[in-house]
């Protein structure tokens, strides 16, 4: 992950990100790609994610 | 009665009914106590002189009535300054807020006023409890030292008596970790315990409420005030019964069962000090009639990967519209945060909440299995440090301090448990050392009553820091 990438992530988004948050933003990008990484090694398909949904009207 | 700011909050009490004291008096010297230590520890965002003084005087003239709201009437309290209190400043440790005044209070600020509590003050956090910052609170017991966060100033205002007791938020440790380094007790509550409205977010699933008390004995009456909804539409709390927690409370653990899992709790990282207080603390229980189980436990490590990536995302929507409207406002680190967070893929998020899943079901067989009722584990692997010695980066680059408090602290939050921490000791420059007891959701009951079990056989918790 490279400045350039972020900085395209965050037009998508449409957020301005300052000069000075850029070169402490990559690392911290690449940090949490191997955190999604470690997650994406787990067998996880048998459990359900824990955001709930609940259709009853209340 | 001299010093009355280290009077516990059921001494106060008693105190209180026998008529040997006053709430105006208890208030004036907490007020003076915020005088005399404020300048230098710099618990407080802002105090309620005022305010304080004349609920302190409905307080007495409501008793001298007959009229008795509970364990907290007339007994002075801070909050921290990420609570909605009505017509008093809420800035969140930020120039985002600067200014801002609510004009309802919080939940748990409202149930605080009807339990006949007397605010004295707001106490400072960390710029929206992010972490990020530096605040200029100092510990209570090394006046050089990290004061914790970012329920910073609820922690040092209990240890230094500038407070009876305090209310602080926690989604990754925010009260256990000020009250591990400052001597005194915190409860993360169980999700969903104490109710969220009216109190600046972080996480809608990671956050929660609780108490910071100096006896285990007085975060039970204060959980106890706290507790449940207020009101029939607040959906910012589960709707649980609410035990009498002090009511429990019987001296010994006799018949409790509590794990032990050193492979990820007692890693390389936890220093000699902690360690040895901490076991030895363990052993105090098992001598208090409590049964110790070694217990290993699947997927403890997923933690941090699973809650950073939730905590991050949740926190950059709550930001949304401030990050944009008032980015330069912003302390740079915790910009940098929410700025990450709204980089990150939906997929990771919902990849995240999966992992947690199973860090939950992983914790849940463990307890079932071994019929636990605690995991005893250090709250911090480490003591305070020197604030410049500090690295302020929860970005997760290598292991900083600031790291490991995560790594002993998230595990409560991503499970929704709750965990208490108590004060076990000190390593060999004074610096106080915590536990922390993680038990089954809603059974804070079964933690009060380890941890006052635990108190009534030692005497940590009645050190006191000198000026």
């Amino acid at each position: 992950v490279d400045a350039q990438t972020i900085e395209q992530l965050a037009r998508y988004v449409g957020l301005e990100i300052p000069e000075i948050d850029l070169e402490v933003l990559e690392p911290a990008l690449a940090n949490q790609a191997a955190m999604i990484e470690i997650l994406d090694r787990l067998e996880l398909d048998d459990g359900e994610p824990i955001v709930t949904f609940d259709p009853r009207w209340r | 009665m001299s010093d009355l700011h280290w009077l516990s909050i059921a001494d106060a009490g008693r105190a209180l009914r026998a008529g040997e004291v006053t709430s105006a008096a208890l208030t004036q010297a907490t007020l003076d106590r915020i005088d005399a230590t404020d300048g230098v520890l710099h618990a407080y965002a802002g105090v309620m002189t005022e305010q304080a003084l004349r609920d302190a005087e409905q307080a007495d003239a409501e008793l001298a009535r007959g009229v008795d709201r509970g364990p907290l009437h007339g007994i002075p309290v801070g909050v921290k300054d990420l609570l909605y209190t009505a017509g008093f400043p809420t800035e969140a440790g930020s120039r985002v807020l600067e200014g801002f005044v609510p004009d309802f209070d919080a939940a748990v600020v409202h149930k605080l006023r009807e339990g006949g509590a007397v605010i004295a003050g707001k106490t400072v956090t960390h710029e929206f409890a992010y972490g990020q910052d530096v605040p200029p609170t100092r510990n209570a017991w090394d006046h050089a030292c990290y004061p914790g966060g970012s329920s910073a100033g609820s922690g040092v205002a209990v240890a230094a008596g500038s407070a009876f007791g305090a209310i602080g938020t926690d989604t990754g440790g925010s009260i256990r970790a000020p009250a591990s380094v400052n001597g005194v007790v915190g409860l993360k509550t169980t999700h969903g315990r104490v109710s969220r409205k009216g109190v600046v977010a972080m996480s809608p699933t990671l956050d929660t409420v609780g108490p910071l008390t100096r006896t285990v004995e007085d975060a039970a009456l204060l959980l106890g005030v706290i507790a449940g909804r207020d009101g029939g539409d607040d959906v910012w709390a589960l709707d649980e019964p609410v035990p009498d927690y002090a009511a429990e409370l019987t001296g010994d653990a006799t018949g409790l069962r509590i794990g032990v899992e050193r492979s990820y709790f007692f890693y390389d990282s936890v220093s000699d000090a902690v360690r040895a207080a901490v076991e030895a603390a363990i052993g105090e229980l098992e001598q208090a009639g409590a049964t110790i189980v070694p217990v290993e436990i699947e997927h403890l490590d997923l933690s941090v990967a699973a809650g950073f990536p939730i905590l991050v995302a949740d926190t950059s929507e709550y930001h949304r519209r401030l990050l944009r409207e008032r980015r330069d406002l912003y302390v740079r680190e915790t910009r940098v945060m929410l700025e990450l967070g709204e980089l990150l893929p939906a997929t990771s998020y919902v990849r995240a909440q999966r992992a947690r899943a199973l860090v939950q079901r992983s914790v849940r067989r463990a307890f079932e299995e071994a019929n636990l009722d605690a995991l005893a584990a250090p709250t911090l692997p480490i003591t305070t440090l020197p604030v410049e010695e500090l690295s302020v980066d929860l970005t997760g680059h290598g292991e900083t301090a600031l790291a490991t408090f995560i790594h002993h602290c998230f595990l409560a939050n991503v499970t929704g448990m709750p965990s208490l921490s108590v004060p076990v000791g000190f390593d060999d420059r004074s610096r106080p050392i915590g536990m922390q007891l993680y038990g089954r959701p809603f059974g804070e009951a079964s933690l009060f009553r380890i941890g006052d079990a635990f108190q009534r056989r030692t005497q940590w918790h009645l050190r006191h820091p000198q000026d």
